[in-house]
């Protein structure tokens, strides 16, 4: 019994010390939490060194789809800023008044490509092969932001293409990944023939791997607009605000581009530091073009 | 024992069943809360992935019967080099992370894998089929039958067998009449916790199947497609696995409590 109660006595000292531990680490410096769309995933990572390098806060990243994001923030998770692959999503968060609607701003646009494994084991070469029969096409989810713009593109398609074109290649869909870097992987193994995703999902690591098809200039391809806002009632706001700005300036910007994304367009855009940035890149748009390994064809 | 140490050892031992129990409660409680339990949300996907994972799991049960059952009983009688390292790699999916199992598949089932080009000789694309699905079950789930009809098997006295050899029973006669009989209950069990964790496969299932409604996507595989969207379906569907893993856990209980008496 004596071993016991000193058995007991140490537990409880080993229960006191462990939660005084979680007590007194404090934050060694100030840290934000982003909620990152997964397709922004490699651009936030180099985002994120060139902030800190910057200002002495550690950006802590939690990457998913946007749709995910949005019902995390909803079930109340701790985070100062959401970055979203879509409009939508983040109106979602506005309209629960999470978001406050002057805070949103657009900081990237993202474009559609086809892809095909290197080899390109269905000879495919152009978006009307995607219907032909047999053909292993991959797919985002319903839930995914991109699957909503795949579903529109293949409906203008269908006006060029035939009528029934949107069905044919919705009955060559053999799978609906839960994100778009997931569709990637499936055409990086070679497992699967072909599949619609962002021009910035072609990262130098899987670049190699992959054949890219660039949608034809006459096709009105829908366009992917990244909304970007700092929460109402977000934790350490004043850094999460210099984050946000981070992004929308000169060098957010061309990191941006860097990895694959376009700049916003004028016309959609009412702030003035959207102009103020749109009027410094013209002359990057070419350079980063020019540096990338990624052979995709230039932001329309 | 003194009262403090009493009630620490309640208080910690509370604190971990709640942990266990209540996220089981809060599933059901999202459901009533929210007065959503009256109308099945999007009552055709459920059904269709029940259905599929009900096809799929008992195919994998089958498969585990026939091909598992001979190993089981060759682990358990027959004395091997190697045994051991057999053993092991047999029942490594157990504790196998899912997703690698998945992977593995993949590199072995797939286009490019080991028997990729063989396959796709002979015209058959395993993966983004029931079949991988079925095949992803059982990797998964076989090892929980063959251990414990291994056990079994093992637990079933030579005496008896002996016995019916001598009174000229041919070694198949012995298998089905005496040792497969006594074996049976734990058979059972062990079927009955395998066909569960088939149920429950994920990882393996979306990494190797991908997940398509009415052809690859299960039970799990529509929760996590779902619960972005539409969270009263991922929560029925939930509350479905929920209690197939309450009414096999109880019986799998039964069968092992019987084989002690």
């Amino acid at each position: 019994m004596k071993l016991y109660q000193s058995l007991c006595r140490v537990m409880l000292i080993v229960a006191i010390l462990f939660s005084m531990k979680f007590v007194t680490i404090a934050q060694p410096r100030q840290s934000i939490t982003v909620f990152t769309a997964s397709s922004l995933t490699d651009a936030f990572i180099e985002m994120a060194q060139a902030f800190s390098a910057r200002v002495d806060v550690e950006v802590i990243f939690n990457f998913a789809g946007s749709t995910t994001l949005a019902a995390q923030i909803e079930m109340g998770a701790d985070v100062a800023v959401f970055a979203s692959a879509n409009e939508e999503q983040m109106q979602n968060i506005v309209a629960m008044g999470l978001i406050d609607a002057d805070n949103v701003h657009i900081f990237a646009e993202n474009q559609f490509v086809l892809i095909v494994p290197a080899d390109n084991p269905a000879q495919i070469e152009s978006l009307q092969d995607l219907a032909m029969t047999g053909t292993l096409i991959i797919m985002a989810s319903e839930s995914v932001p991109i699957r909503v713009y795949t579903d529109e593109l293949l409906h203008i398609l269908a006006e060029s293409y035939g009528d029934d074109y949107f069905d044919r290649v919705m009955a060559n869909v053999v799978s609906e990944e839960p994100n778009v870097r997931q569709v990637v992987a499936r055409i990086v193994l070679g497992e699967a023939d072909a599949a619609l995703v962002y021009r910035t999902d072609i990262t130098p690591d899987v670049s190699d791997s992959l054949r890219v098809i660039a949608l034809p200039s006459d096709v009105m391809s829908p366009v992917a607009r990244y909304p970007i806002a700092i929460l109402a009632d977000a934790p350490n706001s004043d850094d999460a605000a210099l984050f946000v700005d981070f992004v929308l300036s000169d060098e957010g910007q061309s990191i941006l581009q860097a990895w694959g994304f376009c700049l916003p367009d004028d016309e959609e855009d009412e702030d003035g530091k959207e102009a103020e940035i749109l009027t410094a890149t013209p002359e990057m748009t070419a350079e980063a073009t020019a540096d990338s390994d990624v052979e995709v064809a230039p932001c329309a | 024992m003194p009262k403090i140490a009493r009630l620490l050892l309640l208080t910690l031992s509370l604190m971990a069943w709640l942990l266990l129990a209540v996220p089981i409660v809060a599933l059901v409680w999202r459901l009533v809360a929210s007065g959503n339990w009256q109308n099945l949300p999007q009552a055709e996907i459920i059904i269709s992935a029940t259905w599929l994972s009900l096809k799929t799991t008992f195919a994998s049960v089958l498969l585990m019967i026939v091909f598992g059952t001979p190993l089981a009983y060759v682990l358990a009688r027959w004395r091997f080099t190697g045994r051991r390292l057999v053993r092991v790699i047999t029942e490594l999916p157990i504790v196998l992370p899912p997703a690698i199992a998945g992977l593995a598949l993949l590199l072995t089932f797939g286009r490019r894998g080991i028997f990729g080009t063989a396959l796709s000789a002979v015209g058959l694309n395993i993966p983004f089929t029931a079949l991988a699905v079925i095949i992803a079950q059982t990797f998964v789930a076989s090892p929980f039958y063959i251990r414990a009809a291994q056990v079994g098997f093992a637990d079933v006295s030579d005496e008896l067998e002996n016995a019916a050899r001598v009174d000229g029973a041919s070694e198949i006669r012995v298998f089905w009449h005496i040792t497969l009989p006594l074996a049976l209950r734990a058979l059972s069990a062990g079927l009955v916790l395998a066909w569960a964790r088939a149920m429950g496969e994920f990882g393996a299932t979306i990494l190797f199947a991908g997940s398509l409604q009415g052809r690859t996507q299960t039970m799990t595989l529509l929760v996590y497609d779902v619960f972005q969207r539409d969270l009263d379906t991922a929560i029925w569907t939930g509350l479905i696995l929920v209690a197939v893993a309450l009414i096999t856990l109880m019986l799998s209980q039964w069968l092992a409590r019987e084989d002690d008496l």
